[in-house]
């Protein structure tokens, strides 16, 4: 009987008999390593995933955005733009006025993930990360060398905007050229990078665009590849960080730091020890190159002349996806109808019913740097808190010069011209124009922006900064006269602007100065531009009293009141970003100097 | 192949007993329910809590956990919600084990499954909870977390052969707590305050005030209660069962049905248009034993049950969140036409919510199939037998919802031309009619096989038993690529001498699908002890000690629970970003190209939790069997631990997402002590239970992000201990705020929480927070139940309560007007004004939301303790005469309270359990009958 106990053993024995199958994974469509480099279209996938999480594109952003990568694009509800004299916001959601107004960041707030300014630099360095493993694969793809190369190029490219990003915030950095391991903990310590100096961090960044440009082309053929890595953007940055480098925050003509710094180590990350006019140079030829690739070699670029209106001609930079001046842009996440272009559009004149607008909106400090159209300066002098008639207002802001009015929506005039419909800010209705606080709407980027049109593009490089950045060397190095005006006048006779003639360097300083917060409003430059002039902490720049022209729905006739709107607090350890504390904390990091 | 050399080693083991020629085991004896069996309970070397399915019943309550406040020593049970349908225990098994995940497995009739909560306490037998390694090592490398096995009642041939029972029971339901906010002119008064407070201009004028106070035009003024408008005083619940029982020679059987009904505490609904929260449900259960011939039998459980759930459209939480917070000068319930009011900002006018949009409804099915056979081979030793079951279950749920969408009139204030005040409505919004949808459709379903050899024999010295056995388990979810599929080959081998010393050794050799061929596998062993020292010659045989037994297990166990599924895989794919696919936009138009991404960093040696387990136990009964006793002390090394370890890697490394590795510990420390003491006095019976536990688990190796200062590390702290500022007071003036260090959150006014700059570098900010209060769950737990009866009458209580616990105070409750809404009386009578500054107890009124002080500090932490009698029940039993001739052989009827009342310590005006003014914790009030036929 004892074979019924057997046979009882080996029924159970035969449940085994596919044990690892019970419990092997079902096939499925996963994808594995090899399976990206192996396929073209994965690997061109994958190139779009480094652009994708490669910083680009710096419009702002709707602040719940669940995925952390939105943000370091732009910050959450305004413009960068807004932590300088040139706009003003309000509303709940911008993060812009709660914290750099009020001077409330520092290293434990500046990059946690979870508020919303305009930098994250982990999230920065997970897209390098991303260019590592694309650049350090892509050769297994089955492309041909040439495209390789010129793939692998556009990968280097971003991986050093990348690191230019950071650069220009933090000052020098560390430098990720290769896919670190971090498989298991005890790779860590492997891989604690300490700071590069800045000089080294320049270096690098100037090595890779040149690098890259070898490999890129001029040109894409298709029109469908708009906004890929074309030779001209790698000149372009070449020559924006050179350009920086040669500025007084990082090459200051005395060796002064912004604020004291007695360590020697920690002098060398923030900016260059000891002045050198000869970095001046080396930022005018390069800003020379990216002219000359563009008269000569790209076949396409230059400076946008169409329109015979000069205002018309302007907005059209901003507007038309296929505008030869653009070097390098970055189109929207999503269409105009979602909350990113959302914020940037006045009141609720499109789409009505839009909550929570942040309307930007130009500061009166910033409307004075604009010229009027015969070349003179307004007359501002309002006095604080007087009434003055809404027909003056109407006739002062009429007679700025044309960038101004393609940049700003006032009161009294149509927002889609033509229309018909005029607007009088003062008056109530359910447009929530009344809130403005400054001067005007803003209205680069989002003229004739619709719910259901394509959104406008971030412009990361246009060719009419290379001609004030070459005019700004150039003056620095004592240059020729002629040629710096030249440099100016090319970007002020595109709007029908008088030439400007040169005096002396300091008074050319001035006027080039001036001439880029005009012809760069609202893109971002000016945040930076200050930082590397030092005169950020000027009153009334990034520092104290911001002011408007309020309007006043009085009887018999509307009047407008010079009025202050903000108080901005700044602190000259500002000038660079502190690295935030989980960094610094980990033992590796030399934190910037006052934070 | 390796189970190849298990069976083999399973033969020889059967073989060698065999040629023992012992003898076969004396059934009578107290028997024990253990994982696949039954042991004989002195003879247990375990660690276990065991409580019959008739006193779970007890606590009228619709969902099954909730019946075990108090019945388990050694569980922590916390109540974070009243509604009807939603309203399950949290529970802990000896505290928290990991920062993962703590869910434990169940067991019903000796298969997993995944839902116990909707069994009725009717049907079941008893619960077992499993405790330490020796209970728990089959279970191998689910068992970490605990278990609880569900044994269903069976027929029995004992006493009549057909009982039947039918069960009757109807309760009133209030809310334990409903908080207090503010009429309209306090509110508006106290909104003044705090513009005023935040250095704006008031927004209610004079005459705005006097309107609200004297209330005299309520839809100029408007002054609305929403708990007074939306809540019926009571809710109700109620239950009915119908069971048979018997059996005879060959065949035993056990037969229930029953009914649960549980209705909201919304008003004015109809149950058509719109509906009040219903839950309703309806159990089944057959369980049959046949005895095919003297050697075969069969078991076949039948279990199965419908529940019907509806609720409006409008989620709960929302819903009471809109009751509580909306200001009660907001808008009047309805216009003088009676039209639904809203405003565009707050629309969601709650009585608009509740009878205006429809409702959802959600419907489950559930089947749970096992048979079991069971073959004795006398013919080869006795006390041998071979077994094996199948079991299927499944789950079907579906929706069915009513939408409608309503129009709501804005009410619009203005000041005409005289300067008189008129009142108009604009429209918004429209009316639709119901429309019908249903979705919301899910199924799961598991299928366990397990199959085995057993065999007991027992001589005047030896007694033995083993088991070994096979099972796997195989669930799935609708619409998940793969199944959730595990094995486990397991045994037991226990061993008494002479009824003093007890050794058993048990084993699971597990895994499971979500790891990495080859190391899919893991073996679990555990080894016990036991000395019964009441039987041993140098303890005197006395009624005094009656029975005492020391013992003691050691064993390694796994939790595969909480972890990504087939994490040691390298994934790539498209990631969506708010619901759009990550890309890029090339091209003049939005041509989207997708991206693909290199997804969360795969761990190639990831693997399950570990857990070395200790515990001793004592097991007595003293003073003839009237006193008992049961004490565990143990000790739990927990390591591998999935834990994010990108946190301590520099941002650099570009894996900031996450890299989850096997690295984390804790340890969990604890004790558990339960007496009880029953005796008799002449026609009084009356018994006393006493429980008491202890749990604390600490973090051993958390790999966290790296901080500033050492006292912000979870490292060495607790498990949930929470950090935040200390709280110093408030500022006295402006002078006080100068004279102390800068606070960096916003710019603090008098009244303003005042911190303590605990590094002393002269600024308060996160780096000052450290550890505040207790763990937020209980370390204590503790429970009495006493009762007392006297010829018919009966009289029980059931306490329990909590205590080593700390919560934290935060949200609308105690942080008014922030996006305008209400304030609770609990606020306006704390709070700091320059004339109360020496008594505030909350910090001064403003209209945002503070930075600086709402966040986290110890001003809103509160220890808290609490006992609840949860549950007291009178009863009158009646036999014979009448009854007698109308063929009932007993009728019970009773009367029972659950959460009858709390004493706490808690100065806060919300429940302490539910710590919300969310759907509320109940109070019921019951009678009940109870027939035997």
């Amino acid at each position: 009987m004892k074979y019924l106990l057997i046979i009882g053993c080996i029924l159970i024995s035969t449940l085994f008999f596919s044990c690892e199958d019970y419990l092997e994974k079902p096939i499925s469509s996963d994808i594995t390593v090899d399976s990206v480099f192996n396929s073209a279209i994965r690997t061109e996938q994958f190139l779009w995933n480094v652009y994708s999480t490669a910083s680009i594109y710096e419009f702002n952003h709707f602040w719940s955005s669940s995925d952390p990568r939105f943000y370091h694009y732009g910050a959450s509800g305004s413009l960068v733009s807004v932590a300088t004299d040139e706009l003003e916001v309000e509303g709940t959601y911008p993060a812009i006025p709660r914290y750099f107004h009020t001077g409330t960041w520092n290293a434990a707030t500046i990059d946690p993930g979870s508020w919303g300014l305009e930098f994250m630099s982990h999230i920065t360095y997970q897209g390098i990360r991303n260019a590592n493993i694309f650049m350090e694969n892509v050769d297994k793809s089955p492309f041909s060398e040439n495209e390789k190369n010129s793939m692998k190029a556009e990968a280097r490219f971003l991986r050093a905007l990348m690191h230019f990003d950071l650069m220009q915030r933090l000052g020098g950095i560390s430098i990720v050229d290769h896919v670190l391991s971090v498989s298991s903990i005890d790779d860590v310590e492997g891989v604690k990078i300490p700071r590069s100096t800045y000089a080294q961090t320049v270096d690098f960044i100037v090595s890779e665009c040149e690098e890259a440009a070898k490999y890129l082309p001029n040109v894409y053929e298709d029109t469908k590849y708009l906004g890929r890595i074309v030779k001209g953007a790698a000149l372009a940055l070449k020559a924006r960080v050179l350009l920086y480098a040669a500025s007084p925050l990082f090459n200051d003509p005395e060796g002064k730091t912004y604020v004291p710094v007695n360590d020697p180590v920690l002098r060398e990350l923030i900016g260059y020890p000891t002045y050198d006019p000869n970095r001046w140079q080396l930022a005018v030829e390069a800003n020379k190159a990216v002219l000359d690739w563009a008269a000569n070699e790209s076949g396409w670029c230059q400076l946008y002349t169409g329109f015979d209106n000069p205002v018309d001609r302007y907005e059209e930079i901003f507007i038309n996806h296929t505008c030869p001046e653009v070097i390098l842009s970055a189109g929207l996440m999503q269409n105009a109808g979602g909350y990113f272009c959302l914020f940037m559009l006045p009141g609720q004149i499109i789409p009505q019913g839009q909550n929570n607008p942040s309307n930007h909106a130009i500061t009166f400090n910033f409307t004075k740097f604009y010229q009027k159209s015969d070349g003179t300066d307004q007359v501002w002098n309002e006095e604080e808190g007087v009434a003055y008639p809404y027909s003056q207002y109407q006739r002062k802001l009429g007679e700025l010069e044309p960038r101004f009015q393609a940049s700003v929506f006032q009161s009294g005039t149509e927002w889609s011209r033509g229309s018909g419909t005029v607007y009088h800010f003062y008056e109530t209705n359910t447009l929530q124009l009344k809130d403005i606080r400054g001067v005007g709407f803003m209205r680069k980027f989002v003229k004739g922006v619709t719910p259901n049109s394509p959104a406008p593009r971030w412009i990361t490089f246009r060719l009419a900064e290379f001609y004030l950045n070459y005019a700004e060397a150039l003056n620095e190095v004592n240059g020729n006269p002629g040629e710096i005006e030249w440099a100016v006048n090319q970007v002020r006779r595109r709007v029908d602007m008088p030439d400007v003639k040169f005096t002396n360097q300091n008074e050319m300083r001035q006027i080039i100065r001036r001439e880029r917060a005009v012809e760069f409003a609202f893109e971002q430059h000016r945040y930076f531009d200050l930082r590397r002039w030092k005169t950020a902490s000027e009153e009334g720049v990034m520092k104290g009293k911001i002011y408007t022209l309020k309007l006043y729905d009085t009887k018999p006739e509307p009047t407008y009141k010079l009025e202050q709107i903000s108080s901005r607090v700044w602190e000259d350890k500002m000038y660079l970003y502190p690295f935030r504390q989980q960094e610094v904390d980990l033992g590796y990091i030399i934190q910037n100097p006052g934070w | 192949m390796k189970e190849n050399n298990m069976n083999r080693l399973a033969t020889f083991i059967v073989f060698l007993i065999i040629s023992a020629g012992m003898h076969a085991a004396d059934p009578d004896s107290t028997l024990l329910n253990i994982s696949f069996g039954k042991q004989e309970a002195e003879l247990s070397t375990s660690s276990v809590s065991e409580v019959k399915g008739d006193d779970l019943r007890k606590s009228h309550v619709a969902t099954l956990s909730n019946t075990f406040f108090g019945r388990f020593s050694g569980m922590t049970t916390l109540q974070t919600d009243g509604e009807p349908g939603y309203d399950e225990a949290t529970i802990y098994l000896r505290g928290p084990h990991s920062m993962r995940s703590n869910s434990f497995i169940i067991l019903v009739d000796g298969f997993e499954t995944d839902g116990f909560n909707q069994l009725t306490a009717e049907e079941i037998e008893s619960v077992t909870y499993l405790k330490d390694a020796a209970a728990l090592a089959v279970h191998g490398i689910s068992g970490a977390n605990g278990a609880l096995l569900i044994t269903t009642k069976r027929g029995s041939l004992t006493g009549k052969k057909l009982k039947i029972s039918f069960k009757a029971r109807y309760g009133v339901q209030t809310p334990t707590h409903l908080p207090r906010f503010e009429n309209a002119y306090n509110y508006a008064r106290l909104y003044n305050e705090g513009l005023e407070n935040d250095g704006m201009a008031p927004l209610y004028s004079e005459s705005d005030l006097a309107g609200y106070q004297s209330g005299t035009d309520p839809y100029a003024y408007p002054d609305v209660n929403w708990y007074d408008e939306m809540l019926s005083k009571t809710s109700d619940l109620q239950d009915y069962t119908l069971s048979f029982s018997g059996g005879n020679k060959f065949s035993r059987y056990y037969v229930m049905a029953g009914y649960m009904g549980s209705n909201g505490l919304y008003a004015h609904t109809d149950g058509k248009n719109n509906s009040n929260i219903s839950f309703q449900r309806i159990n089944f259960r057959a369980n049959v034993d046949i005895d095919v011939s003297s050697n075969l039998s069969f078991a076949l459980n039948l279990g199965g049950r419908i529940e019907d759930r509806k609720f409006p459209n409008t989620g709960t939480a929302t819903l009471w969140q809109n009751m509580a917070t909306y200001a009660p000068n907001l808008y009047p319930v309805r216009t003088p036409q009676g039209q639904i009011t809203g405003t565009a900002n707050y629309p969601d006018n709650p009585i608009g919510s509740l009878l205006e949009e429809g409702y959802g409804s959600r419907h489950s099915r559930n089947v749970q199939a096992i048979v079991t056979a069971k073959y004795l081979l006398p013919f080869i030793t006795d006390g041998l037998a071979v077994f094996g079951g199948v079991a299927l279950s499944s789950n079907y749920m579906s929706g069915y919802n009513k939408t409608k969408s309503y129009a709501y009139y804005e009410p619009v204030k203005t000041l005409s031309q005289v300067g008189e005040d008129s009142l108009y409505y604009i429209r918004r919004g429209t009316d639709t009619d119901l429309t019908v949808s249903t979705g919301n459709d899910g199924e799961t379903s598991r299928t366990g096989v397990h199959a085995g050899v057993e065999y007991e024999t027992r001589s005047d010295l030896h007694n033995l038993n083993l088991q070994m056995m096979f099972k796997q388990d195989a669930y799935s979810i609708f619409g998940q690529q793969s199944v959730f599929a595990k094995q486990n080959w397991l045994g037991r081998f226990g061993y008494a001498y002479d009824r003093k010393y007890l050794a058993e050794l048990s084993f699971s050799y597990s895994g499971t699908d979500n790891y990495k061929k080859g190391q899919r596998f893991g073996l679990f062993p555990a080894l016990s002890l036991g000395w019964i020292l009441s039987n041993e010659d140098f303890i005197p045989k006395t009624d005094k000690v009656n029975f005492l037994k020391i013992r003691g297990s050691a064993g390694l166990l796994g939790n595969d629970n909480g972890a990504e599924r087939f994490a040691y895989n390298q994934y790539w794919g498209t990631a969506s970003r708010q619901g759009y696919n990550q890309g890029y936009f090339f091209g003049t138009g939005v041509t989207f190209q997708d991206a693909l991404v290199q997804l969360a960093l795969a761990d190639p040696n990831f693997t399950w939790e570990k857990a070395m387990l200790y515990n001793v136990g004592i097991d007595a009964l003293f003073f003839n069997r009237r006193l008992s006793l049961t004490t565990d002390l143990y000790l739990e090394n927990r390591y591998d631990i999935l834990v994010n370890v990108a946190n301590t890697m520099p941002s650099f490394s570009g894996v900031d997402f996450s890299s989850m590795q096997n690295k984390g510990k804790t340890r969990n420390q604890g004790f558990e002590v339960s007496a009880r003491y029953a005796d008799k006095v002449g026609d009084v019976n009356y018994f006393a239970g006493l429980g008491g536990s202890m749990s604390r688990t600490k973090i051993v190796a958390s790999y966290e992000t790296p901080r500033k200062e050492e006292a912000r590390y979870t490292q060495g702290r607790p498990l949930g201990q929470r950090f935040g500022l200390e709280a110093i007071g408030f500022f006295r003036d402006e002078t006080d705020i100068e004279n102390n260090p800068l606070q960096t959150f916003s710019n603090v006014r008098p009244g303003d929480l005042k911190y303590k700059d605990q590094n002393g570098d002269g600024i308060i900010d996160v780096n000052d927070e450290v550890a505040i209060g207790n763990p937020n769950i209980p370390e204590i737990s503790y429970s009495a139940n006493v009762g007392i009866s006297w010829k018919g009458f009966d009289l029980e209580f059931l306490f329990d309560g909590n205590t080593n616990r700390s919560v934290y105070l935060s949200g609308y409750m105690f942080w008014p007007f922030i996006n305008d809404y209400n304030i609770s009386k609990w606020t306006t009578e704390r709070r700091w004004t320059p004339e109360t500054a020496d008594r505030a107890a909350a910090p001064r009124l403003g209209v945002q939301a503070n930075a600086n002080n709402y966040r986290s500090s110890d001003f809103w932490v509160r220890d808290i303790s609490l006992l609840r009698l949860r549950n007291a029940e009178i009863g009158w039993t009646y036999q014979g005469g009448a009854l007698q001739r109308a063929k009932i052989e007993k009728c019970r009827v009773y009367l029972s309270a659950l959460n009858l009342f709390t004493l706490d310590n808690l100065d806060a005006d919300v429940d302490p359990e539910t710590l919300s003014a969310g759907y509320p914790t109940l109070k019921t009030f019951s009678l009940g009958v109870t027939l035997d036929f």
